[in-house]
C-alpha cells in the first residue's frame, strides 16, 4: 500500500527542476510511446525531474493491461527507474474516480493535490502531455 | 531571455504553430532570444518539403523558415518521430534506402537529447499543444 506524499509532510522531494504531468489516457498511438521516450531522455541527460500521472493519465497505471497489437505501457513504465527516472507519482484524489482500483505498484507513489501544487510552484519547468 | 519552444501538434491540426510563431515574434521584439524550436510527435510534419498548402492557408513551413532566418534559431525535428512518419533528410534517406528525402535544411533531424537539454539550458521552455 502506498502512502500519500503531502505538502505538509517531510516525505518526498521538496523540489524538482522539471515536472512532467501525464494527463491523457495511454494507448494514444505512437504518441504514448513518445511520451515515455521523452521522459527517458530527461533521465539520460540527468535532468532533475518528476513524473505525475494526473486525471486520465492514471490509466497508464491500470492493472492487467493487455493491448492486442502493442507492448504494455504499464510494463514499459517499469523500465523508467532503470533509466534514472525514479520520481514517479500519481494524483491520489483521482485514483478511484479514474481507475476504480487500488494502484499496487511499488515504483509509483501517491501524492496529494497540495503536494502537486507545491511542486508546480517550485518547478523551473512544467511539461504537460 | 533564452527561450526554447516545443511543438507537439501537426501543423494542420491545431492553431499551436500559429500561436508559437506569434509568441516567437513577440519575444524577439522584446529582445528575447529564441534559441531553438523543437518539433516532436506530429509537429515534425511541418518540416515536410512536399507539403503544398492551399493559397488561402498559412504556409507554416515557410513561416518557420522566415523566423529562423530572422532570428537565427535552430529548427529541430525529432529524428525518431520523423523517421516513423516518413520524414527523412538526405542522410537518413540513404540509411533507410529510401528513394527520396523529404526534409531539407535549415530543419535538422536530431535526437530527443536536444529536447531534454533545454530543461536546464534555457531560461524558459514554452510548449504549444
Amino acid at each position: 500500500m502506498n502512502t500519500t506524499v503531502n505538502a505538509s509532510t517531510e516525505q518526498g522531494s521538496d523540489h524538482f527542476d522539471t515536472l512532467v504531468l501525464i494527463t491523457r489516457p495511454p494507448y494514444q498511438g505512437r504518441r504514448s510511446e513518445e511520451i515515455l521516450e521523452a521522459v527517458m531522455s530527461l533521465a539520460l541527460f540527468d535532468r532533475d525531474h518528476a513524473v505525475v500521472f494526473f486525471d486520465q493519465g492514471l490509466g497508464w497505471l491500470a492493472d492487467g493491461q493487455a493491448p492486442g497489437d502493442s507492448k504494455s505501457l504499464n510494463k514499459q513504465l517499469s523500465a523508467l527507474p532503470m533509466y534514472g527516472s525514479e520520481a514517479l507519482f500519481y494524483c491520489a484524489s483521482h485514483q478511484h474516480r479514474v481507475l476504480g482500483q487500488t494502484i499496487a505498484r511499488d515504483d509509483v507513489q501517491a501524492c496529494s493535490l497540495a503536494q502537486l501544487a507545491h511542486w508546480l510552484r517550485q518547478a523551473r519547468y512544467v511539461e504537460v502531455f | 531571455m533564452n527561450i526554447q519552444l516545443n511543438l507537439y501538434q501537426a501543423p494542420w491540426h491545431h492553431v499551436s504553430h500559429r500561436d508559437a510563431l506569434a509568441f516567437a515574434r513577440a519575444s524577439l521584439v522584446r529582445g528575447d532570444r529564441i534559441e531553438r524550436v523543437f518539433f516532436f510527435m506530429d509537429a515534425v510534419y511541418v518540416g515536410l518539403t512536399s507539403q503544398s498548402p492551399a493559397s488561402d492557408e498559412t504556409a507554416l513551413r515557410q513561416a518557420w523558415l522566415e523566423l529562423a532566418a530572422e532570428s537565427g534559431c535552430e529548427l529541430l525535428l525529432c529524428i525518431a518521430a520523423s523517421a516513423n512518419r516518413g520524414l527523412l533528410n538526405d542522410t537518413e534517406a540513404e540509411r533507410y534506402q529510401s528513394p527520396i528525402s523529404t526534409v531539407a535544411e535549415p530543419f535538422q533531424l536530431v535526437g530527443l537529447g536536444q529536447w531534454a537539454l533545454g530543461y536546464g539550458e534555457a531560461d524558459k521552455v514554452v510548449s504549444f499543444r
